[in-house]
């Protein structure tokens, strides 16, 4: 039955790219959601015009004080700006998050690409993954970023550690899917090497679920983040990264509300702004809805 | 209508209605079914085929589809002015349906026996047990042992589940079966067979037979009638030996000349030029017209109607095919 | 031995699959010859081992024993350069167009890729009129090359595939079942392309389908196979006059007819095919064959020669059509 003719007509020609962005544009939740994550991106970017305060100036004189125009978000027990920290802190959960998930996504992809092209490489790879993936995360970041000494550049490496199981089985999985496909024996019998056939054929046609999870996990990874901050194993103060505001604003839940609630509220914005955009991508790559 | 119509289909007319267009699949068709009659609808992807027998029983997904107007009436009642619980009886008691692809039709956790059983008991006010002998017996009419009763479909070769769905189908004595593609993922021997099997029963249970297929020899060995559809549209139909000996419409002609014959030696086949228009962009006038050898300036405006030539032999076209053309 | 009219050589092909049952025997002991420039093709049901054969002869499937001639030359046993070399006097054309095509390719990617893959042009330019000259051979309109295979039908999608068969200018291509999945009107404009292509450019072809009609009209030799083995051999018009083995005969009466004066009665066979898996050493249709004896059960029948140029694998085929 041809009832997609007139939908594929006005398309006819487009990339592939396209089509998705169209599909993407159709979803308000996920455009929205994109609008958000491009403003905090250029908010972390920015974030030296737009505070009004230095980060770390510590100010006596007003501690504590409850959200004013001077102080939007208030300020903490060192009298620094609260709103002017949040900014700066854009810009760690930003780098924490994206590194954590570019890192793993590339030595997952890897690893499960090789394990799922070279039979003889699947079990030897992927035990060892399912051995990683059985501790229990937060023992695990805790073991690897005690060992490893904490600071940021460790942490976004246990982080990435952390992730790359996922990535790889997902990856895995949708490569031995690809690899029975008949296109790519329509390669094979055209003669093309393997590299060849994993990069031109295979690799293009996962990357949506792969996309899809990148987006998904990112806010997890920054929620990883901000609970290592929160328990001290992450960035030390007094960089302004959110988890560690909360961390250090649990005290004063009770008198001074905004505090730790504010920079919390900030984490769940930029994790469900992810979360929704994970979910209109994958939506909008799916080829089925061409 | 006559006395003896089953099944009378008119003017029906049914849309998808999609995010940016609206696809056009069946354009105003109207035939009828007699009791214990065999009828064939022929047609290529696209044409309209499996809409039309989902239309019969209501059945066409909504949305994106929607049967825009037309009237359905099977034993003098309409319908698609029925309520959806009424409508519900309809469907294998007195029409019953069996789909191309006997791999996925059947739910693959359950005993073939159970399946047979519950539709038994959904359309009949009988017990279980009796609802279990019933089944026993189609299994046996479609010539499966009854002791496979308990097996399950993935024990079952295509041609054995098609035989399932037969014996499901048949297990309310419908008084119309509609078959859509019922031999398609099948191979020729096992075609053979199941052919076979349908054309038995049916004598034997006398009920009438809508064959939607796009194999012309199918339609030869089975049917009494062919109705040729082209673009949502039936653009020839009568009896098989007036359409098969005596062609009128250019894409029936194009259709038989697309086929290599047994019988006579081609060298070349003939086939139609280009290919099916795309049905949300319907031409204004004859949806053959771009690929028609025999268009003529009156076929680019205006739609043709069915009209009979004698004998019941009826053809959409303006400039027909001549005799022993 | 070797005969140079011969494009490509069978000898005792085997190929079986180890699965949890057993050994398969998808190809059982096949041996056959394609003189040149004609087309031989081969039809049997589905499992028969048709497809696999096909695969076997370009070494997609690794296969378990027998010899594989291509043009003079014994190829069962090529190194990987070998073999890439081979493949571009080797190819395949696929069953289903929809997906043997890589979605997000264009149509002017997908006819390059094998030009890519053996770098054979210095220039872009080079490959852009090497596509376009290919698009046009195969009917496909230049408006196209940019285009998405999944916003064409069928029937261009396997002009597609074909274009980039022919790309390479290979001798030898393997149809696997090429029209099957195309509608009538459709699957006669890509037959009469396959036709005019192997009348332009000499090519041999193994043409593998179910489809009794489409493989007279494009066969000169056809070989019919049930569970892995060849039963009967001949050239095609000679087969659809006087078929000898039990098994073709009712092959060919099941297929339903246009032609409603002249009906053939049709001979049903019982039952359906048997397991591939660890078939005993005997005829591999005599669970089904009405015909069979004792003898049938125990020994495995070789194909011989009844007529010139027809070979079956019966015992009992000359009692039973007093040759």
């Amino acid at each position: 039955m041809a009832k997609k003719d007139g939908y594929q007509k006005e398309k006819l020609g487009r990339s592939q790219f396209q089509l998705a962005w169209i599909r993407l544009k159709e979803n308000k939740f996920a455009l929205v959601s994109l609008y958000i994550i491009i403003a905090i991106i250029l908010i972390a970017i920015f974030a030296p015009l737009l505070a009004p305060y230095d980060y770390a100036a510590q100010n006596y004189d007003e501690i504590l004080l409850f959200p004013s125009l001077k102080h939007p978000f208030g300020t903490d027990q060192f009298g620094r700006d609260i709103f002017s920290r949040v900014i700066y802190g854009t810009r760690y959960s930003l780098v924490i998050g994206l590194c954590t998930m570019i890192f793993s996504c590339i030595l997952g992809v890897f690893l499960g690409t090789l394990a799922a092209y070279y039979p003889k490489l699947d079990n030897p790879i992927m035990r060892f993954l399912d051995i990683f993936g059985s501790i229990p995360d937060m023992a695990l970041l805790m073991c690897l970023v005690v060992i490893m000494g904490s600071n940021m550049r460790n942490m976004i490496i246990a982080l990435a550690l952390y992730y790359t199981p996922g990535y790889a089985r997902l990856a895995r999985a949708k490569v031995l899917t690809l690899r029975n496909e008949e296109y790519v024996e329509a390669s094979i019998a055209l003669g093309a090497s393997d590299a060849r056939i994993l990069l031109t054929h295979i690799l293009p046609n996962a990357v949506a679920p792969l996309i899809v999870r990148f987006t998904m996990s990112t806010g997890g990874s920054i929620l990883e983040a901000a609970g290592l901050s929160f328990i001290g194993l992450g960035i030390q103060p007094p960089k302004p990264e959110w988890g560690l505001m909360i961390s250090q604003g649990r005290g004063f839940l009770s008198t001074n509300w905004y505090y730790p609630i504010l920079p919390g509220l900030c984490i769940v914005l930029l994790s469900y702004c992810l979360n929704y955009l994970g979910d209109g991508l994958r939506d909008a790559l799916d080829p089925r809805l061409n | 209508m006559g006395e003896n119509t089953l099944l009378s289909v008119e003017d029906l007319v049914v849309k998808y209605f999609l995010r940016t267009s609206t696809c056009e699949a069946v354009n105003g068709i109207s035939f009828t079914i007699d009791k214990g009659e065999r009828v064939g609808l022929v047609g290529e992807t696209g044409a309209g085929k499996t809409t039309t027998a989902l239309s019969i029983l209501d059945l066409v997904p909504n949305p994106p589809g929607r049967i825009v107007s037309g009237k359905i009436i099977l034993n003098g009642e309409d319908v698609l002015a029925k309520s959806e619980a009424e409508v519900r009886k309809i469907r294998g008691n007195d029409v019953a349906m069996i789909f191309q692809d006997p791999m996925t039709s059947l739910n693959p956790v359950m005993t073939v026996g159970d399946q047979i059983t519950e539709v038994v008991r959904l359309h009949n006010d009988v017990g279980r047990f009796e609802a279990m002998d019933k089944a026993r017996d189609m299994l046996e009419l479609v010539g499966i042992p009854g002791e496979r009763y308990g097996e399950y479909p993935h024990q079952f070769s295509g041609g054995m589940k098609q035989r399932v769905l037969i014996a499901m189908a048949l297990a309310c004595n419908p008084k119309l079966l509609i078959a859509d593609e019922p031999t398609s993922a099948l191979d020729v021997t096992i075609q053979a067979q199941v052919l076979d099997l349908i054309n038995g029963l049916r004598e034997k249970l006398g009920m009438s037979l809508l064959l939607i297929t796009h194999d012309l020899g199918v339609v030869a060995e089975t049917c009494d009638r062919v109705m040729i559809m082209y673009a949502g549209s039936i653009v020839e139909s009568g009896t098989i030996r007036a359409v098969y000996k005596n062609i009128k419409h250019p894409y029936t002609k194009g259709l038989f000349g697309s086929i290599p014959r047994l019988d006579i030696e081609t060298e070349r086949l003939d086939p139609i030029k280009g290919m099916m228009p795309d049905p949300s962009n319907l031409p204004e006038g004859c949806a053959f017209c771009e690929r028609c050898p025999n268009a003529i300036e009156e076929c680019k405006t205006k739609r043709p109607q069915l009209e009979d030539i004698g004998d019941g032999h009826m053809v959409a076209c303006f400039n027909p095919l001549k005799e022993g053309a | 031995m070797e005969n140079n009219n011969y494009m490509l050589s069978v000898r005792n092909l085997k190929k079986y699959f180890n699965t949890p049952g057993g050994k398969l025997h998808a190809v059982d002991d096949v041996t056959f010859d394609i003189p040149k420039g004609t087309t031989l093709g081969v039809v049997g049901e589905s499992g028969c081992g048709k497809s696999t054969l096909g695969r076997t002869i370009l070494h997609l499937h690794p296969k378990t024993s027998g010899q594989i001639i291509f043009d003079g030359r014994d190829i069962s046993d090529v190194s990987k350069a070998e073999l890439h070399e081979l493949r571009k006097e080797m190819q395949i054309i696929f069953q289903d167009p929809f997906s043997s095509i890589d979605p997000r390719m264009s149509v002017k990617q997908l006819i390059a890729e094998p030009l890519k893959i053996y770098k054979l042009c210095k220039s872009k330019e080079e490959i852009e009129q090497k596509v376009k000259e290919t698009m046009e051979t195969v009917g496909l309109a230049s408006r196209l090359a940019d285009s998405y295979a999944h916003e064409l039908d069928g029937g261009r999608r396997q002009r597609i595939g074909i274009g980039r068969a022919i790309i390479l200018n290979p001798s030898f291509i393997v149809c696997d079942e090429p029209v099957s999945a195309l509608d009538v009107s459709i699957q006669a404009q890509v037959l009469n392309l396959m036709m005019d292509l192997q009348e332009q450019r000499n090519l041999t072809y193994i043409f593998i389908t179910h489809n009794l009609s489409v493989v007279k009209h494009i066969s000169n030799d056809i070989m019919v196979m049930y569970l892995g083995t060849a039963v009967e051999k001949a050239d095609s018009k000679e087969l659809f006059k006087h078929q000898y083995h039990p098994y073709t005969k009712a092959l060919i009466s099941a297929i339903p007819r246009v032609d409603i004066d002249n009906k053939s009665e049709r001979i049903l066979i019982r039952g359906e095919i048997t397991s591939p898996i660890e078939p005993p050493n005997a005829c591999r249709f005599a669970p089904r064959c009405e015909y069979a004896t004792e003898r049938c059960h125990n020994e495995f029948p070789q194909l011989e020669e009844v007529e010139p140029g027809h070979f079956v694998a019966c015992h009992r085929v000359r009692e039973l059509n007093n040759l």
